[in-house]
């Protein structure tokens, strides 16, 4: 996997801080996320829901929307929540990455990821 | 006096069957759905992706637009014209109805319930369409190693299904993904797009 035929490069992930995400507490990885490497492809609106809570999920995944792009709002018909995938420029994945982490971190490591 | 050089590559012509898969992660824009190197998304990106099967002769992409003319007395010919329609659509006919997640999906009224001995696929009653992305992938002429994709944004079957049992023929049943604007696109990119590999 992951031969790209044109478009954008996904962006390396290694922060330490991320890395923890994109898991349940069994270890299974969530929609969208490699479960050996952890780098997260992509996000599904009942996925999002699931990892972050609903207010959290859906809220995150309209900001990944708003950032990317993709063009689902809200406002859209409820029947039309498409995964997202986070291929995308690396500016625009850090945005996202930003999103994911401000959400996911405990506050003690908020503490430490913004220095 | 220089001329105008003949425009006739025959890479830049399509003659490969194509494969469609629906339910691929919407795109972030300008970006494309990203393939394996046999043309297949990657599954970790497109976690609901689902390969349509095969299909009965191909398939059709096609965009057309509709245009209403301003006219005048003096004239025989518009003086302006104003593009007032924009058409999409993916068509051809699938194979695999006897596929309960695909039977869903294409029957875009369905509901696939697992019950004891199999999958009910129930009709009736649904007020909206699911809409969902499709895909189409079509491997280069003189390349196969490139693929070709062409995408609608947002879609759904509007054929149903129509199931043919006889002894005679194989079923095959017509689809037409119809496309809808995801209207908070950029005007001009919102309905879907042809990817061509350099």
């Amino acid at each position: 996997m992951g031969k790209t035929t044109g478009g954008t490069q996904d962006v390396d992930t290694k922060d330490a801080a991320i890395k923890r995400v994109g898991f349940d507490d069994k270890g299974v990885a969530y929609p969208g996320v490699d479960p050996e490497t952890g780098e997260r492809k992509a996000v599904t609106f009942e996925g999002l829901k699931k990892e972050f809570g609903a207010k959290d999920g859906e809220r995150i995944y309209f900001e990944i929307s708003r950032i990317g792009g993709h063009g689902v709002e809200p406002s859209a018909p409820i029947d039309f929540r498409p995964d997202l995938s986070l291929n995308m420029p690396k500016d625009k994945r850090a945005e996202v990455e930003k999103v994911l982490a401000s959400v996911n971190l405990s506050p003690m490591d908020k503490v430490i990821a913004e220095g | 006096m220089p001329s105008v050089a003949d425009n006739f590559a025959k890479s830049k012509t399509m003659w490969n069957a194509a494969k469609v898969y629906t339910g691929c992660a919407l795109p972030a824009e300008g970006s494309i759905v990203t393939l394996d190197a046999n043309g297949r998304p990657d599954s970790t990106e497109n976690p609901s992706a689902v390969h349509m099967g095969y299909t009965e002769k191909g398939t059709v992409y096609k965009y057309k637009w509709s245009k209403v003319d301003a006219m005048d007395d003096e004239h025989t010919a518009p003086h302006d014209t104003r593009i007032t329609g924009e058409e999409i659509t993916v068509s051809g006919g699938w194979k695999q109805v006897a596929d309960p997640a695909l039977l869903e999906t294409m029957s875009v009224g369905g509901t696939k319930q697992a019950i004891t001995g199999g999958n009910l696929v129930s009709f009736g009653g649904k007020k909206t369409p699911t809409a969902g992305t499709i895909l189409v992938v079509a491997p280069m002429k003189d390349d196969p190693t490139k693929f070709i994709q062409f995408f609608i944004l947002s879609g759904y079957n509007t054929e149903g299904v129509e199931i043919t049992n006889t002894k005679d023929a194989e079923n095959s049943s017509p689809f037409s993904f119809f496309a809808l604007a995801v209207a908070s696109r950029t005007d001009g990119k919102n309905m879907g797009w042809m990817f061509i590999p350099t």
